[in-house]
């Protein structure tokens, strides 16, 4: 049997995690998040064992990190590879666009929610130039003036304010997170749903067509495969990796 | 021998430094792009090189449009799956086909690595843009062939890796033979795959016509392992220097290289997490020589970790994980991690290497095992096969500067070894991507 290698766009954040996990030294290396860590020590004093990490729930992950391997494997990756054959790259650039371009909104309240002033002004004229110049977000003219994407999300917003992380944990379809994180997620869709910025809450087929077309462009532009580390420790990279890079995203 | 290392798109240049002198063997031929002169290579220190790659600009333009695909094979070898290691099936190759009669390049990759790595699909494009069928096979230190193509799955005996990956070899042309027209082979390999790559050849060479041998028509050994046990104690020596605490003291190296990491961030707010990151952070001067040489070296013993924990528990070794231990494909493995990660190349040697060549009935001598996996013990070989290369660096860290003279007195006019690029760090630099393409223009 065949399996598609597809192609994907660089720039993506989890590329730098599969290229460290594919035993190659170009990612930075990640530093030991210890749970019991009070956040106001400095990250550079954090001496733990970087793989003394706080995962009460192992049996479980392992098992949700499978279910995910397979699922992705199966269902994810064969509807990737049919996408990346129907859909011309432009017109997936275009789709890839018009998702991060609604993912501003949740940016643009967690730059405001952490009282980053330059953050919010920034997303916000994104989110206002793509709307309308960029045609509904389809183009990415705003960074081509200069304004470069912000990344926020409310995971970030309470590591911010001094949330712990919680246990480790894999959620069935979004992958690495933990306690702190998981709850972030939950907020911003939550968000999303009130704000209902493109109105398709209550219409079962549009909302279907979203959540579809947000899925196949999350996957292909998430360089990671499963098992493509090659090591038999690669649920415990991944969990390093996820947690010292959600510190890093914090402390930014 | 670093696995996939540096084949990620490169960093925003540090360019246009003069040509340095020329420790090469041949003059440089001109990139087959034509008119605009390339600039040379532009990191000189060894190990920058090997974890940087090529910047983003001098990077070979390899068009994108290779039918990339990856392939499975049937175990060839009986075996029972341990739990701990199904993730590691099935064997798995990488194959690029042309439509219509074709040459087929076997490639064959390098420390750690399966065929699904970087530098396999660089490989493929550059040689599919050639005009050739490609087939990428796993190196034989890669768990999913330790597992499915290893007959002793204990890997660092060259004779017994050579053999088995011969077999696999074969296993692809039949599996393959049905839909391709293949008119010819070639070989090529980087890092111990380009050591493996000679000894394959050789093996080749000298095969019966009943083993339907290949005769290769040209084979590249791209920065190979000369003596590949000296090489390997290099990687323990680089580590053990850049982090004199040992593996203990990695925890503390993970932390400084976040704090100046932290700091790169702090100086720019917008600066995304990406294959750009380290080259900033490099800049920044957040790391430094004994930072560089500490991340080769860990890449080095992540990859051993991996071999050996594989190795121990497929041969019940009774060496990382205890022979009374069944583990489960959900169990914990923290503790067995570390026990992995601490072993150096000379431990796996002392430790599993020479233990399994010396048990039931075998006996193999350490030297003999060291002797074999040695291009010296080829060199005659080596020097008459006019149908082979070599492309190296006189900087890689890999080498002695005795090695890489007996590279450059070894093949002669065949040697193309440039004065900087580390260990595969310039592979996807222009120039080397053109005198590969020549090398195999059909």
């Amino acid at each position: 049997m065949m399996t598609p290698l597809t192609t994907h766009r660089a720039g993506l954040w989890l590329l730098g995690l599969a290229l460290l996990l594919s035993g190659c030294a170009s990612t930075p290396p990640p530093a030991s998040v210890d749970p019991n860590t009070p956040a106001s020590v400095p990250v550079e004093q954090t001496t733990a064992n970087p793989l003394a990490i706080d995962d009460p729930l192992s049996p479980l992950n392992r098992r949700i990190y499978r279910f995910n391997a397979l699922t992705d494997r199966y269902v994810l990756l064969p509807a990737v590879h049919i996408y990346d054959t129907v859909a011309p790259g432009p017109v997936r650039d275009g789709i890839g666009n018009f998702f991060s371009n609604l993912g501003e909104i949740n940016t643009f309240a967690n730059s405001v929610l952490q009282l980053k002033a330059k953050s919010a002004g920034v997303t916000a004229s994104r989110f206002v130039i793509n709307s309308t110049v960029g045609l509904a977000g389809f183009f990415d003219p705003a960074t081509h003036f200069g304004l470069q994407q912000r990344d926020e999300d409310f995971g970030q917003t309470l590591g911010h304010y001094g949330a712990g992380t919680g246990p480790y944990l894999v959620l069935p379809f979004f992958g690495p997170s933990n306690v702190r994180d998981a709850g972030g997620i939950a907020a911003d869709q939550g968000l999303f749903y009130l704000i209902d910025p493109l109105q398709i809450n209550g219409n079962l087929p549009a909302s279907a067509a979203y959540n579809v077309f947000f899925a196949l462009n999350k996957r292909e532009q998430t360089n990671f495969r499963y098992y493509q580390t090659g090591s038999p420790f690669e649920y415990l990279l991944v969990r390093m990796v996820y947690l010292n890079y959600r510190a890093l995203q914090v402390a930014q | 021998m670093l696995a996939a290392c540096a084949t990620g798109p490169g960093p925003e240049s540090a360019a246009g430094s003069d040509m340095a002198p020329g420790a090469s063997a041949t003059t440089d031929k001109p990139a087959s792009t034509g008119n605009t002169p390339v600039a040379p290579y532009p990191i000189k220190d060894p190990l920058t090189a090997t974890v940087l790659g090529t910047p983003a600009e001098l990077q070979a333009d390899l068009p994108d449009d290779a039918p990339i695909t990856v392939r499975k094979l049937a175990p060839l070898v009986d075996r029972d799956t341990p739990d701990t290691l199904r993730y590691a099936r099935p064997l798995n190759y990488m194959f690029t086909p042309q439509e219509g009669p074709a040459p087929l390049a076997f490639v064959i990759a390098g420390t750690g690595s399966s065929a699904l790595s970087a530098k396999c699909v660089l490989l493929s494009r550059a040689l599919y843009a050639a005009g050739y069928s490609v087939a990428c096979l796993p190196s034989p230190t890669a768990v999913t062939f330790m597992l499915g193509a290893a007959e002793h799955p204990v890997p660092g005996r060259m004779p017994s890796d050579v053999t088995d990956l011969y077999r696999l070899m074969h296993a692809v042309r039949d599996d393959v033979s049905d839909t391709l027209d293949i008119t010819d082979y070639v070989l090529t390999g980087w890092s111990l795959g380009a050591t493996e790559a000679a000894f394959v050849a050789r093996h080749d060479a000298r095969a019966a016509a009943s083993e339907a041998p290949f005769n290769f028509s040209r084979v590249l050994l791209l920065n190979p392992a000369v003596s590949v046990w000296d090489s390997v104690g290099r990687m323990d020596a680089l580590l053990d220097q850049a982090l004199p605490g040992g593996i203990n003291q990695v925890p503390e190296f993970l932390a400084k290289g976040l704090g100046g990491l932290k700091n790169v961030y702090a100086k720019d707010k917008s600066l995304r997490f990406n294959e750009d990151f380290l080259y900033k952070a490099y800049e920044s001067g957040a790391a430094d020589q004994d930072d560089i040489g500490a991340l080769i070296g860990l890449a080095f013993r992540l990859s051993l970790a991996n071999m050996a924990y594989a190795a121990d528990v497929l041969t019940h070794a009774d060496v990382i994980v205890p022979e009374d231990v069944n583990l489960g494909p959900y169990d914990d493995l923290g503790v067995y991690f570390q026990r992995s990660f601490s072993m150096s190349f000379a431990d796996y040697i002392d430790q599993l290497l020479v233990p399994y060549w010396n048990r039931d009935g075998r006996s193999v001598p350490k030297s003999e095992l060291i002797r074999e996996a040695d291009l010296h013990s080829i060199a005659d070989f080596l020097a008459a096969d006019t149908h082979m290369r070599v492309f190296t660096s006189a900087d890689d860290p890999i080498l002695d500067d005795s090695e890489v003279a007996f590279l450059a007195q070894t093949f002669g006019e065949r040697a193309r070894i440039r004065p900087h690029g580390g260990h595969m760090g310039n592979l996807s630099y222009q120039k080397t991507i053109a005198a590969l393409q020549e090398f195999f223009s059909p």
